[in-house]
């Protein structure tokens, strides 16, 4: 490593630069890209790809996969392109690209065939915004229908023109009745 | 406000009559509404005017989804827990409304509204896993370490639309 | 979905509003100590807005008056002591309140918000925005700043010798006295002093 690093050589620089984006983001607010569900929903998968060796016993779980549920998988959602794609000798994956430019891939190596269809859904169900901790469990376009809370919200009016302490502010309100009143209202004989 | 319009007439006016409690400091108090069928029909004219399509006033809903209420609106996005029975795209109507409002009134369910005269539309737009929390403990010199990975299920929702049809009288 | 409203003049100033700081006046005039420690640590923490956070500074000021008045329950004014330690020798000091009340009359209330606030680091700032005075005088600077009063805690009950005879008169009997009762308002009893035991041989005066 030299002291000084050096900054014309563009591709370690435009490689960190993609992983600042990425990777300094712990916490966001809930988001759905592209204004999703507004008016009609879309998937956001474009394209989804199964890469796989015809051999190893690690990719027993993604071959039986294929054989089995991708098929009608591709039926049922004709928006989205499946790629199954033999690699000789590699651990198998499962890799995911979505409409706002985002890449989600999952390992696959030694999936059950159950877990990698589990995981196949998953990535179909995402919106390819990545995961992160949210701030809120609710997002809003606007911030409040009938307007924010201010101090002199609920500030009875009647304050403005008394010069305060008063007396009527003052008194203590309660919905109990007191012996005194109690007696006064039934009054013995 | 609508809600100033009632008339309520409390004890004081009883107090009144009897010359020893207005000496002593009355808490308690019967509020009871009089008039009651003529407000009623202007409470209900002015929602009424208020929610009618023309208008295109932004309504709020506060629902009950998932064992939690939410204040909606339109366009808002509520992160439901867990794993709910909806695919990607379900559309679902979110029945158990417990208030709906305006800019200018708000109405309260008793504890619900009439789910036909106030509809709520939703989609499901996301389902995915939540941030997983880590709880790591390495303890030094005792070969210990644990990794507690807590991660859950999530359903996104996105409302649609929130619309009140007019109040029958 | 980045959906970016726009801050318009009006929101900016609302923002100023919504996190200015309000003047709130009590009256402790007969109310419960540790009730009105309560409720003014609750407004002085902000905790009453609906924006309250804890990482907010949204507390309000809060102005006691008539701290003189202020009440306790049954003898806690002889029973709830006060314990003071500054761990160094001989600094340590249990009070009782009715001493801490006689030595200033607004210490009292002070002690009580403080406990109220909670033990954390935020409430010696909190703390700073309560003004304490024994009667119902304050300076005018502080009058003008006061925007808001709060409900008392309690209701002030009117006092036994404060009723005239004709109210007295036209109230309800319940209890039947006997005849000759002296009523503690209407003649004071003397007290009958310590007994002191007879010492033998010595005349009695």
């Amino acid at each position: 490593m030299p002291s000084v690093p050096r900054v014309d050589r563009l591709k370690p620089i435009y490689t960190a630069a993609k992983a600042l984006n990425f990777g300094w983001r712990f916490s966001d607010f809930l988001k759905i890209p592209a204004y999703n569900g507004i008016s009609r929903y879309t998937n956001q998968l474009h394209r989804i790809t199964v890469r796989f060796c015809k051999q190893s016993e690690s990719s027993v779980g993604v071959r039986n996969f294929i054989e089995n549920q991708i098929v009608e998988i591709g039926r049922k959602n004709p928006s989205v392109v499946i790629y199954a794609q033999p690699v000789r000798n590699s651990n198998p994956s499962i890799r995911a690209e979505y409409g706002n430019g985002r890449t989600l891939q999952i390992n696959a190596k030694n999936m059950t065939e159950t877990e990698v269809s589990k995981d196949f859904h998953l990535l179909f169900s995402r919106s390819g915004e990545p995961v992160v901790k949210l701030e809120s469990r609710q997002s809003a376009l606007c911030p409040s229908v009938q307007g924010q809370w201010t101090p002199i919200t609920w500030l009875p009016t009647a304050m403005n023109t008394e010069s305060l302490p008063a007396k009527q502010f003052s008194e203590h309100k309660s919905t109990a009745t007191s012996a005194t009143e109690y007696i006064l209202q039934n009054q013995p004989k | 406000m609508l809600s100033r319009r009632l008339l309520i007439v409390s004890q004081s006016l009883l107090r009144r009559s009897s010359p020893l409690v207005t000496s002593s400091v009355s808490t308690s108090s019967e509020a009871q509404v009089i008039d009651t069928d003529r407000i009623q029909k202007e409470v209900f004219k002015s929602i009424s005017e208020e929610v009618a399509e023309n208008q295109r006033q932004r309504l709020f809903a506060v629902v009950y989804v998932n064992g939690r209420q939410w204040k909606v609106s339109d366009g808002d996005l509520i992160n439901l827990e867990g794993n709910l029975p909806l695919n990607v795209g379900d559309e679902i109507k979110l029945e158990k409304v417990l208030m709906v409002g305006g800019a200018n009134f708000s109405l309260f369910g008793r504890p619900l509204l009439d789910s036909n005269t106030v509809s709520v539309d939703a989609v499901v737009v996301e389902k995915k896993t939540t941030n997983p929390e880590l709880k790591y403990v390495h303890l030094n010199h005792h070969q210990t370490k644990f990794l507690n990975w807590k991660s859950d299920e999530a359903t996104v929702l996105r409302i649609k639309s929130v619309t009140a049809k007019a109040v029958q009288q | 979905m980045s959906y970016r409203r726009v801050a318009s003049r009006f929101d900016r100033v609302n923002q100023w509003l919504q996190f200015s700081r309000q003047w709130h006046v009590i009256d402790a005039n007969q109310q419960d100590a540790e009730l009105l420690g309560d409720k003014i640590a609750r407004y002085l923490a902000g905790k009453h807005k609906p924006i309250y956070h804890p990482e907010t500074d949204c507390g309000d000021h809060v102005v006691v008056t008539n701290c003189k008045d202020i009440a306790m329950h049954a003898f806690d004014w002889k029973h709830t002591v006060y314990k003071f330690n500054m761990e160094y020798p001989k600094s340590k000091a249990d009070i009782p309140a009715w001493q801490i009340h006689e030595y200033d009359p607004c210490r009292i209330a002070f002690l009580s918000v403080y406990r109220s606030l909670g033990n954390n680091l935020l409430r010696r700032r909190l703390i700073q925005r309560l003004h304490l005075f024994p009667d119902s005088e304050m300076p005018e600077f502080v009058r003008q700043n006061v925007g808001s009063q709060l409900r008392q805690v309690q209701e002030v009950v009117k006092r036994a010798d404060e009723y005239t005879s004709e109210e007295r008169a036209r109230f309800p009997k319940v209890v039947k006295f006997a005849e000759g009762h002296v009523v503690d308002w209407e003649k004071s009893i003397q007290n009958p002093g310590r007994h002191s035991k007879p010492v033998p041989g010595q005349k009695e005066k």
